[in-house]
């Protein structure tokens, strides 16, 4: 990590359309921090406002001390996040690594943030665990071109295969994602060709919020 | 003609002000901040919204429709059932907003929801009953600008304002992360 890798490319063997994957650990890490949106919510905090410290992380995000210092060796073991313990005290930092193709794949700080937010958005938690992981992290791009001036908050739902009042709600929830990642994630304009320039949310993420 | 000399962007107790689902999803539940900033600009300015029927029939597919209910019974809302716009002014409106809409997007005219048209429609169909200012309250920046483009077309730049999220909620306080 850092990764980028297109599926598209084609493969060393010169057959189009084989997935070319060649960081297979990155992957699975990926993977997991998608499936467990408390520790994308510590790899994308650390990623985006980092170096910091376990003591920061749980002030700011709220957690248990256990519950930080368990999520911190986890995210180690998964090579996303790194510990300097040549200083006192251990400053925390994270790389940012992204998977996109052209299509559905779309892994990207913005993407493990939306997954994130569904630990303390109601409107999110309700969409991921109605729609699942999948259609929460394809709202992200759709979210984007709401944002981006190109669909109604109804076309966006309608995109989605939800009710207008779901979209409406996923669309509106993303905008933290969306805002941090125009100012932090370096790939946002990869999951955004073409309209990356033209995503306006009208929030501020340029700091980090304080403890509630 | 006893329309008030001045029209202000700022609505008063005799206007209309048409308020589409996406606001009730923003403002969140009745003891959300959001919803309280939303109710104190009703109350402030002593108007009763008007929410379409269909507006609380979508809320109610996230059963969410409490948040009409609950403003309909502190008395600063009202559910209408407003009949499709026929009114020949209206009914262009609708149109120039679909074309808006769908020019701005890659989407083809007939695949814009007609619930984005509509209330652009119901604002002009209002003013042909009435003499007041109509107001249109939408978190949806895109329908929006296609609302407000269409009305000007059809004359009614001064007569219909439409009022998005910053016009009503000062500030918002939005966790990052």
């Amino acid at each position: 990590m850092p990764t980028l890798v297109e599926r598209d490319t084609l493969s060393p063997s010169g057959e189009p359309g084989v997935p070319a994957i060649d960081d297979f650990d990155g992957f699975l890490a990926a993977a997991t921090l998608l499936q467990q949106p408390r520790l994308a919510r510590s790899y994308v905090y650390i990623c985006y406002y980092g170096p910091t410290t376990v003591q920061e992380l749980i002030d700011t995000l709220d957690l248990a001390r256990a519950t930080a210092y368990d999520d911190i060796e986890q995210l180690e073991s998964l090579s996303v996040v790194q510990r300097d313990e040549s200083s006192r005290p251990h400053r925390l930092t994270a790389d940012p690594f992204a998977f996109v193709d052209q299509n559905d794949l779309a892994i990207t700080p913005t993407v493990l943030h939306a997954v994130a937010l569904t630990e303390i958005d109601e409107d999110l938690a309700y969409f991921q665990n109605r729609y699942g992981t999948g259609r929460l992290t394809r709202a992200v791009r759709t979210a984007g071109r709401h944002y981006a001036g190109t669909i109604t908050q109804r076309m966006a739902a309608d995109e989605l295969d939800v009710a207008p009042v779901e979209g409406m709600a996923v669309v509106q929830a993303l905008r933290p994602a969306l805002a941090a990642g125009e100012a932090f994630d370096p790939y946002f304009d990869r999951l955004f060709p073409d309209i990356a320039d033209e995503i306006d949310v009208d929030v501020e993420a340029a700091t980090q919020q304080s403890d509630r | 003609m006893n329309r008030r000399e001045t029209m202000s962007d700022d609505p008063g107790p005799d206007d209309i002000v048409l308020v589409d689902t996406n606001v009730f999803v923003a403002v969140g539940d009745p003891e959300n901040a959001k919803y309280q900033s939303l109710r104190e600009y009703a109350i402030r300015r002593d108007l009763t919204l008007s929410v379409p029927r269909r507006v609380k029939r979508e809320l109610s597919a996230m059963h969410i429709a409490d948040r009409v209910e609950s403003a309909v019974d502190d008395g600063w809302a009202d559910v209408v059932a407003p009949p499709s716009p026929t009114d020949s002014a209206a009914v262009a409106a609708m149109d120039s907003v679909r074309r808006e809409i769908a020019r701005r997007s890659p989407k083809d005219e007939h695949e814009v929801e007609k619930a984005d048209t509509v209330l652009a429609g119901l604002a002009i169909e209002y003013l042909k009953c009435r003499e007041d200012q109509v107001f249109v309250l939408t978190d949806d920046t895109v329908a929006a600008k296609a609302i407000t483009g269409a009305v000007k077309r059809q004359g009614f730049e001064d007569e219909v304002t439409v009022l998005t999220r910053d016009d009503i909620l000062d500030g918002d306080d939005l966790r990052i992360i």
